[in-house]
């Protein structure tokens, strides 16, 4: 019985809403944006790439803008990869601010630590709680932030035209950026990935 | 369901991807980037996109474009013996309105009009549709310009110089009605196709036999040691044109019973090929540019020549100096034709017209990028050689200040 219920596991596909993450941020306009702001900053997500992988999983791909000026949006990519069951395996930010690259890699789930070993005449101790998606997030804004931050800071690599350099670059916030694309990733972790 | 809610340790957890660690630790040769900083006008030149939705099942994206190049010469040509001869003036050199449509996930259409020049330029510029199959492989139908050497190859909106140079100038196809099929691979690029002799400002139709095109190029891109990437593109371009004399597409002029501004001198006929060939390279790295292309032109006049054309950002982006040299040859008597200033191309305004033998060009420049490839300034010098000893004698130098904008979008 049990091994039925781990291959009916296996078999369902995870399935990711697309239409009701759009609907969380003000639905798609026509030309499969959305937009929406966050503590007075202006932000543009595109419509998300699902791409199913051969496990039965997906992997959810949005790119999100943050408007950080007048005519300049600064762009990422953020990737929340999906096991088969819907559970999420691991996340990803990465884009070129300034032409730099940052690129947090894959942050994947991390394994529970072990339970100490009970020791004679002592009472058990207590599992120190685990919350695998918590330290995922963690790590995965950390090293945006650090990498983000020193983008920012750094020398504009790209092609930059006249008007370009009269006006000067485009500010890159990290922080702006950073609420923006935990707020991305807390509303695809809050979508029903589930079996279809 | 949110995921924190469930109990961690009944969750199956897969082994990482194996392909996370390689994509950190092997750093892909990236090719240079064609990137641009935004710009304040970004949101304006976004209007020429009509529609846009690459999920469409029938048309992905309209889009207008345009394209107005104005361009002035100033300078005086003077032969030896002769009187000087006043280069001064300026042209609407293009102004091109068109729409590109992307359809059925495959197809794109492109249609251009032309409104600059007389009447045997103005017309329909191109009107081509290009299908594409197999992954990389294309056919290409409609009027367009037959890819033949890497000036002509390149569009206006992204040439470096004012005009094309003298040689090219003079033996280039017209664009006209045609088929072309090939294959973009990542290294190797080829194309074979068959093209009317019939040219017409407008549509035209099919006229003689035409005119057989054959590409090959292969292209690669090299990781150099502490530099930027180097990208290299070599090519062979390749003409035969069943029509030789009678065909009014190679060349695109005809200048026959006209009088040279060197000398007067009666030019008899006008040049015509049976085998036209091209082969040269481009390097790209960094802020370098450098393209040097070799033509080779057969029929009842025989011509050669190379031209050699560096380039080096001086501010990435915003200020492009530009360099060219240019050398033709014939061992026919007047063999060489063409004009300079506003005038270089035979086929737009062949007032004045230039005979001779042998022909240097030097050309000195730089561009100033106002909004990325679209909004350029052009400025630059100068120095033209033409010897014409097989012929008249009348050796004729020039110096040319030309000064340009164009726009596009």
């Amino acid at each position: 019985m049990k091994s039925l219920i781990f291959l009916l596991l296996i078999a369902r596909a995870a399935a990711f809403d697309s239409a009701g993450f759009g609907q969380s941020l003000n639905g798609w306009t026509r030309d499969g944006s959305a937009h929406y702001s966050l503590d007075g900053a202006e932000y543009l997500t595109l419509r998300p790439v699902v791409t199913p992988s051969e496990d039965g999983g997906e992997t959810v791909a949005v790119t999100v803008l943050h408007r950080s000026n007048s005519w300049a949006e600064v762009p990422f990519q953020l990737e929340v990869a999906f096991a088969a069951n819907g559970t999420p395996q691991s996340f990803r930010i990465h884009g070129t601010p300034r032409g730099q690259k940052v690129d947090t890699g894959l942050i994947t789930r991390p394994s529970p630590p072990s339970a100490p070993a009970p020791v004679e005449g002592q009472p058990t101790p207590a599992t120190p709680a685990f919350h695998p998606l918590a330290e995922m997030k963690k790590s995965l804004f950390e090293s945006f932030e650090s990498q983000a931050t020193t983008a920012a800071e750094a020398k504009d690599t790209r092609k930059r035209d006249l008007l370009a350099r009269i006006y000067g670059p485009e500010p890159v916030d990290p922080t702006a950026l950073a609420r923006g694309l935990r707020y991305n990733l807390d509303l695809i972790l809050r979508q029903p990935v589930s079996a279809k | 369901m949110l995921e924190g809610k469930k109990d961690a340790e009944s969750v199956v957890l897969p082994p990482a991807p194996e392909d996370a660690a390689a994509e950190g630790e092997a750093e892909a040769v990236i090719p240079l980037s064609e990137e641009w900083a935004s710009s304040p006008l970004d949101s304006i030149w976004a209007k020429a996109v009509l529609f846009d939705n690459p999920s469409n099942p029938w048309v992905q994206q309209l889009a207008i474009n345009g394209l107005f190049h104005w361009s002035g010469a100033w300078g005086e040509a003077t032969p030896e013996g002769g009187t000087e001869i006043d280069l001064d003036g300026t042209r609407t050199r293009r102004a091109r309105l068109g729409a590109r449509l992307k359809a059925f996930g495959n197809t794109e259409i492109e249609a251009v009009a032309e409104f600059a020049g007389d009447s045997n330029f103005n017309g329909i510029e191109r009107l081509k549709g290009t299908t594409r199959f197999l992954d990389n492989a294309y056919v290409s139908y409609g009027k367009m310009r037959p890819g033949f050497s890497t000036e002509y190859r390149t569009e206006p909106q992204r040439m470096l110089t004012p005009e094309r140079s003298f040689l090219v100038n003079m033996v280039a196809p017209a664009s006209t009605l045609g088929v072309m099929v090939g294959q973009d691979t990542d290294r190797w690029d080829w194309g074979l196709g068959w093209f009317s002799s019939d040219a017409d400002s407008n549509l035209g139709g099919f006229e003689g036999n035409g005119f057989l095109l054959a590409n090959l190029a292969y292209e690669t891109v090299e990781k150099a040691e502490g530099g930027a990437p180097i990208r290299t593109r070599w090519h062979a371009d390749y003409i035969y044109n069943f029509d030789d004399e009678s065909s009014p597409a190679i060349p695109r002029y005809n200048v026959a019973g006209r009088k040279s501004a060197n000398g007067k001198q009666l030019i008899a006929r006008n040049p015509a090929f049976r085998h036209l060939f091209s082969t040269g390279v481009e390097v790209e790295q960094g802020r370098f540019g450098f393209a040097g292309d070799f033509i080779l032109a057969n029929g009842n006049t025989n011509a050669w020549g190379l031209s050699l054309t560096p380039s080096y950002w001086a501010l990435p982006g915003t200020l492009r100096v530009v360099g060219r040299y240019n050398y033709a040859d014939t061992d026919d008597a007047g063999g060489l034709v063409g004009g300079m200033g506003v005038g270089s191309d035979p086929y737009f305004d062949s007032t004045p017209v230039f005979v001779g033998d042998e022909y240097h060009s030097f050309y000195l420049g730089a561009n100033l990028h106002l909004y990325k490839d679209d909004l350029v300034i052009m400025n630059g010098l100068e120095h033209v050689l033409l010897k014409d000893e097989a012929g008249g004698g009348f050796d004729t130098d020039a110096w040319i200040w030309h000064s340009g904008a164009r726009l596009s979008f």
